[in-house]
């Protein structure tokens, strides 16, 4: 555009500052990548856990910690995530429900998560999540056994 | 045509307010822009979590977040890799990838040589470990990547997951 404009006015204002075109024709373009790049930035959020000792961490202590172990099965049932804790098989919703009901003082607990192979990330943060809430820091998952743990 | 040329020569455009409100869209654009972290971090679909907390936050509640490494997974053409500083491994079963393996383990010596973190007598290293997974990668690719991180003693895992507006109790 600025070339343009200097080629029609006969390098009127070109002829004394010829670099002024070559600036906002610069200008122009890094204006351009910064739109077409432009992205909001969004803080990114984490949840920090502990794995605790054995299961997925080699751990001599294992058998020294005084904690009181929970376990969480998550599986998939029609599309659903459905968590199994103390027998009894729940929604997210009733986890939360349950978690709160039955854990006091969120330190003296360690949470062992199993689940089924297929099993998305998200089923499985959930219950990281809701262990969160109860005060429950450290949480670990039970490896794959059997023919689920493929090579 | 010679007429045009004349009346084209007339025309005095002002280019000063054009650059002004340009120059306030580029300042815009470079402050609430996230070029950088874009550059680094793989674009996937995290999974949301109410109790999640921001950097500055856990910085409050003295969450060490120093020396932190970051994984990642990423999913290419129905294979999960988990990627480290831009270079790419293979999960295999158990967390037992030789070569991730040593380039975790070269990092954590590192930190403890030169005094910036520590090993406990059970293997545990303190420095934090931000594991982003997309929320719907299945957890048999999950606990590898687990694995291979408990593996060198990194226990303090960080999940990075997207941010719940409104949904937090505080």
């Amino acid at each position: 555009m600025a070339h343009k404009k200097h080629e029609e006015e006969g390098g009127a204002h070109g002829g004394d500052r010829p670099w002024v075109y070559c600036m906002i024709d610069a200008f122009f373009l890094i204006t351009q990548f910064f739109v077409l790049t432009f992205k909001v930035k969004v803080d990114e959020v984490v949840l920090p856990q502990r794995l605790p000792p054995g299961g997925t961490v080699p751990s001599k202590s294992n058998s020294l910690d005084n904690k009181k172990k929970l376990s969480i099965h998550v599986s998939r049932a029609s599309g659903a995530a459905q968590y199994e804790f103390m027998t009894k098989q729940v929604n997210l919703q009733g986890l939360n429900d349950m978690l709160a009901g039955s854990v006091g003082g969120g330190q003296e607990y360690q949470v062992r998560v199993s689940y089924d192979a297929e099993v998305p990330f998200g089923d499985v943060l959930a219950v990281f999540n809701a262990c969160s809430k109860v005060k429950i820091a450290e949480c670990g998952l039970i490896p794959l056994r059997g023919a689920q743990a493929r090579p | 045509m010679s007429m045009k040329k004349v009346e084209m020569n007339q025309v005095e455009v002002d280019m000063i307010p054009l650059i002004d409100i340009i120059s306030l869209l580029l300042m815009f654009l470079i402050i609430v822009g996230d070029t950088a972290a874009t550059a680094n971090s793989i674009q996937m679909r995290l999974p949301r979590a109410s109790e999640a907390m921001t950097d500055k936050e856990l910085k409050e509640k003295n969450v060490r977040l120093e020396g932190r490494i970051i994984v990642q997974v990423t999913n290419k053409d129905g294979v999960y890799r988990a990627v480290v500083n831009n270079k790419s491994y293979d999960l295999v079963a158990q967390g037992s990838n030789k070569l991730l393996i040593e380039y975790l383990d070269e990092q954590v010596q590192y930190q403890i040589g030169r005094g910036l973190a520590q090993k406990d007598a059970s293997g545990a290293v303190n420095i934090p470990v931000k594991l982003r997974i997309p929320e719907d990668a299945p957890m048999a690719d999950v606990e590898r990547v687990v694995m291979t991180a408990a593996r060198v003693g990194l226990v303090n895992v960080q999940y990075a997951a997207e941010p719940t507006f409104g949904g937090r109790k505080h």
